[in-house]
């Protein structure tokens, strides 16, 4: 298995020594007002070496197998885990025939309001061989996609992300971008605090930057808000890391190190308690490696946000501000967690439970510490989403939170 | 091997085929250490044809695995393109000193020392490097035509975590150009980075917040740049106004305002892809058109907008050589380059001199702008009050948030200055990030809304 791979890692005589072949083979279609407007169909082949010999090494992509890498000076390498393991998962999947045949795909656009969006299928395998004897290769399929829906002046949007072709998820997503953007009317919302629920497209674009956060690189650089031990979000809140569930894509077995990666809490009941580890950063933290390997900065595979007892419709009863999506969250400062970030696509005000019409041109401008401490309640619902402004796949329910600072232009 | 691949795809009315290679040399510092040194090189072809409405796009490593896809019955978006003859040729940006001139153990010498020189100030909590060599080369096959492009760049950027006076902030900063390491050396990188700690700490130190009101507000060439770039040069892309990134990034205020006047007569933005150093330097663009500068904005009333040839055609105009692909796998798409406010005739201080109150915003932290283009807010981290014609004391945190046409309308002066700062431009699925230049003079706006910071209050 790997056996071009393997014959590189001994010729290459590294003390510490890795070799991933990432092969990758992808459609994009693009929907503009309900029509296709491109087809795009990526294909890829990828040699990556981390190397160190002496005081030299080499990070970096190789063009073939043929090239010998030139080797600079390193302070700071990837250390490959000692794990002799034999390891290979390959995923089958129904998304394989789209390859062949996308109509079955192609007949699902359809929709009342004018549609546009990205539906991406990949199928991607990874495999690493390391000079502490791990020769590994896995493979899998992921599916996703995002909708927007245009009702003249407002907008809904929906994602879905899975490792499985199932045409209702990709009918039900446009449905429920159109019964957001159905959501008409303007309502003048002054600046101010108040209680918001935010759906999993919200938590998905917040979340990714709290897991971001929670990698050791960010905590050595102390470029992170988060410290270690302290309580920094509501009780009822609990966010993993989850590479181990095939139903969610970039599911991996193994590490850019050669680490069986696992699920596990970063936050748990409101503490952070684990931060995102490889080899090299695990002693500065008297730990071992979290599996989230990352040469050089470790990160987050998948995230998933424990559900609440309570349903969707309740956590919209009282008087609150639904904000369905949000993009360009920015951070003023990232130790303190100051950030802002515009809402789009239905930011719906609800008073008595009921809604009386969008909020436009709005933002979020708040700390991020505090929306955490803030959270409420949870959904017991929860919606596997990725898109455009927030890849990182997420798993999550709506979200209650208590005095959320919103500013507007 | 351009031209093989080509004639699999002649029965098409339109293709376009490319050769990319972008070379990367990323080194990172943490606090004066070599986080890492990485080599990186994505090259490969791509093919993109049109049929029925269709673009069809693929990409490969290697030229072999690009064949004819055939086509789909679906209803297809495009309704044409502008066919005008592509202009065949070779542009390349110049290294006046090349970029091996140095070697790698000279650089992160040079790296080192900048970090060494502000070490030991007790305010600096972190200090990170990161440092791009970028050398990308193309060749673009158009109804047989080739075109071929070099342009290597430089990019520094800088973030620094600075704690006073038991206030803390984040600052970055970005340099860099087309060229070789003459734009390092011109950033006087030691200067620059020990001059922005000091300029911070006095902001944490002695900065007091000023308060939400209505008052005149000076902008540096840094924030008029990112200003050019969010509030002018997206929303004038074709295809932006025409829907094709909703999704995405959003629409444009373009879509409802067609023409008009929609900033002061001082008001002027280019896109030009022409301007040397820039890093979106181009001469001529990935579908084979003649780069030029594009006026967007023209003594305050909307000019032009940046096209392809698949936008060009929706407007019943002509492509202005604004389509570029960031990598071989990915498809062009109208982007922008060196996006900028003209300057005018003014010198800085005669911008100040009838400024009885106001803020002077040097350098900003968070931004971000709704997806109309037309809501945006800038975060300030140096920041002066201006009293009486004169810049005074540090301002903490000073919120400038409005709208695109109030913004643009209440500029009633621009200096004599021109600054450029890099920048990597996201846009399209997948992702392109893509080098741009951003810039402006100094200018000034009379009576916009300051509003109040959050935290460090």
């Amino acid at each position: 298995m790997n056996d071009e791979m393997v014959k590189y890692v001994e010729e290459v005589k590294g003390e510490e020594a890795g070799l991933i072949r990432l092969t990758t083979k992808t459609i994009v279609i693009k929907v503009i007002e309900t029509k296709i407007a491109t087809v795009q169909r990526l294909s890829n082949k990828q040699y990556f070496l981390a190397l160190k010999r002496g005081n030299e090494g080499y990070i970096g992509k190789l063009s073939n197998l043929n090239e010998k890498p030139s080797l600079t000076p390193i302070e700071f390498y990837p250390i490959m885990t000692k794990n002799e393991k034999e390891f290979k998962n390959e995923r089958q999947s129904n998304i394989e025939p789209l390859f062949e045949d996308l109509s079955p795909l192609l007949s699902l656009i359809d929709s009342e309001y004018p549609l546009y969006g990205t539906i991406t299928l990949s199928r991607v395998e990874r495999a690493l061989v390391t000079s502490k004897g791990f020769n590994g290769v896995e493979s899998g399929y992921l599916i996703n996609g995002y909708f927007r829906v245009k009702n003249k002046n407002y907008s809904g949007q929906w994602a879905f992300s899975s490792t499985t072709f199932n045409p209702q998820q990709v009918r039900d997503t446009i449905k429920r971008a159109n019964e957001l953007a159905s959501i008409t009317g303007d309502y003048d919302l002054p600046e101010g605090r108040y209680d918001v629920v935010i759906s999993p497209l919200v938590v998905d674009n917040l979340m990714e930057a709290v897991a971001h956060m929670a990698s050791g690189f960010s905590i050595m650089a102390r470029m992170s808000m988060l410290r270690l031990g302290e309580k920094n979000s509501s009780e009822k809140f609990t966010m993993f890391d989850t590479p181990k569930n095939e139903e969610i894509p970039n599911s991996w077995s193994f590490d850019d190190e050669g680490t069986f990666t696992y699920n596990k809490p970063i936050i748990e009941n409101g503490m952070f308690n684990k931060p995102l580890l490889n080899n090299e950063l695990a002693p500065l933290f008297n730990s071992e490696s979290t599996g989230n390997a990352g040469w050089i900065r470790p990160t987050v595979w998948n995230l998933e946000i424990k559900g609440g007892d309570v349903s969707y419709e309740s956590l919209l009863s009282g008087n609150v501000i639904f904000i369905n999506n949000v993009w360009y969250t920015r951070f003023q400062n990232l130790v303190e967690g100051l950030f802002s970030t515009v809402c789009r696509d239905a930011t719906v005000v609800y008073k008595n439970g009921s809604p009386v019409g969008i909020a436009s041109r709005i933002r979020i401008a708040d700390s991020l510490k505090r929306l955490l401490m803030n959270i409420e309640e949870l959904s017991k619902e929860r919606f596997l989403v990725s898109w455009w402004d927030a890849r990182t796949n997420v798993l999550s329910p709506y979200i209650l939170i208590k005095d959320v600072k919103i500013t507007k232009a | 091997m351009l031209e093989k691949i080509y004639e699999s795809f002649s029965s098409f009315p339109y293709t376009e085929v490319r050769w990319h290679r972008n070379y990367h040399h990323f080194l990172s510092f943490l606090n004066g250490r070599l986080t890492s040194s990485i080599k990186f090189t994505n090259e490969g072809y791509s093919v993109r044809y049109y049929k029925d409405g269709v673009l069809y796009f693929l990409s490969a490593y290697t030229p072999e695995e690009l064949r004819p896809t055939g086509s789909y019955s679906v209803k297809g978006w495009e309704v044409g393109y502008d066919d005008t003859q592509p202009k065949g040729g070779k542009y390349e940006a110049k290294e006046k000193k090349p970029l091996d001139s140095m070697s790698i153990d000279e650089k992160i010498k040079y790296f080192k020392e900048v970090y060494n020189a502000i070490k030991d100030n007790p305010s600096l909590v972190s200090f990170s490097i990161f440092y791009n060599e970028n050398i990308e080369e193309k060749e673009v096959l158009v109804n047989n035509v080739k075109v071929q492009g070099r342009v290597p760049r430089v990019y520094v950027g800088i973030s620094m975590v600075v704690k006073e006076n038991n206030r803390t902030a984040t600052a970055r900063y970005e340099i860099g150009g087309s060229g070789g390491l003459e734009v390092l050396e011109g950033s006087r990188l030691q200067e620059f980075v020990q001059e922005k700690l000091k300029a911070v700490e006095e902001v944490l130190k002695k900065g007091k917040p000023f308060g939400e009101k209505k008052t005149d507000v000076v902008l540096s060439g840094m924030l008029a740049g990112i200003m050019a770039h969010e509030s002018v040069g997206h929303p004038f892309e074709g295809d932006r106004i025409l829907g094709r990134e909703f999704a995405q990034a959003g629409l444009s205020y373009l879509a409802e305002i067609k023409e008009g006047k929609i900033g002061s007569d001082v008001v002027n933005v280019v896109d030009d892809p022409t301007v040397e150093g820039g890093s979106g330097y181009y001469k001529i663009d990935d579908e084979g058109v003649e780069a030029r500068p594009k006026y967007m904005i023209k003594n305050g009333y909307i000019n032009e907008l940046l096209h392809d040839r698949f936008s060009a055609v929706k407007f019943n105009a002509k492509s202005n050589g604004s389509a570029r692909a960031s990598d071989f796998d990915r498809e062009p798409l109208v982007r922008m380059s060196n996006t900028f406010f003209k300057p005018g005739d003014m010198k800085f201080e005669e911008l100040l001199e009838d400024v009885k109150e106001g803020v002077f915003i040097k350098t900003y932290m968070e931004w971000n702008i709704d997806d109309l283009r037309l809501g945006q807010r800038y975060v300030g981290l140096e920041a002066y009050e201006i009293k009486n014609g004169e810049i005074g004391d540090p301002v903490l945190f000073p919120v400038l948030q409005g709208k695109t046409p109030e913004l643009l309308s209440s500029i009633d002066a621009v200096d004599n200055t021109l600054s450029f700062y890099p920048g990597t431009c996201g846009k399209g699925d997948p992702d392109q990030g893509i080098p741009v230049w951003l810039g402006g003079p100094d200018m000034r706006l009379r009576n916009v809304r300051i509003k109040e910071v959050i935290g460090n209050e």
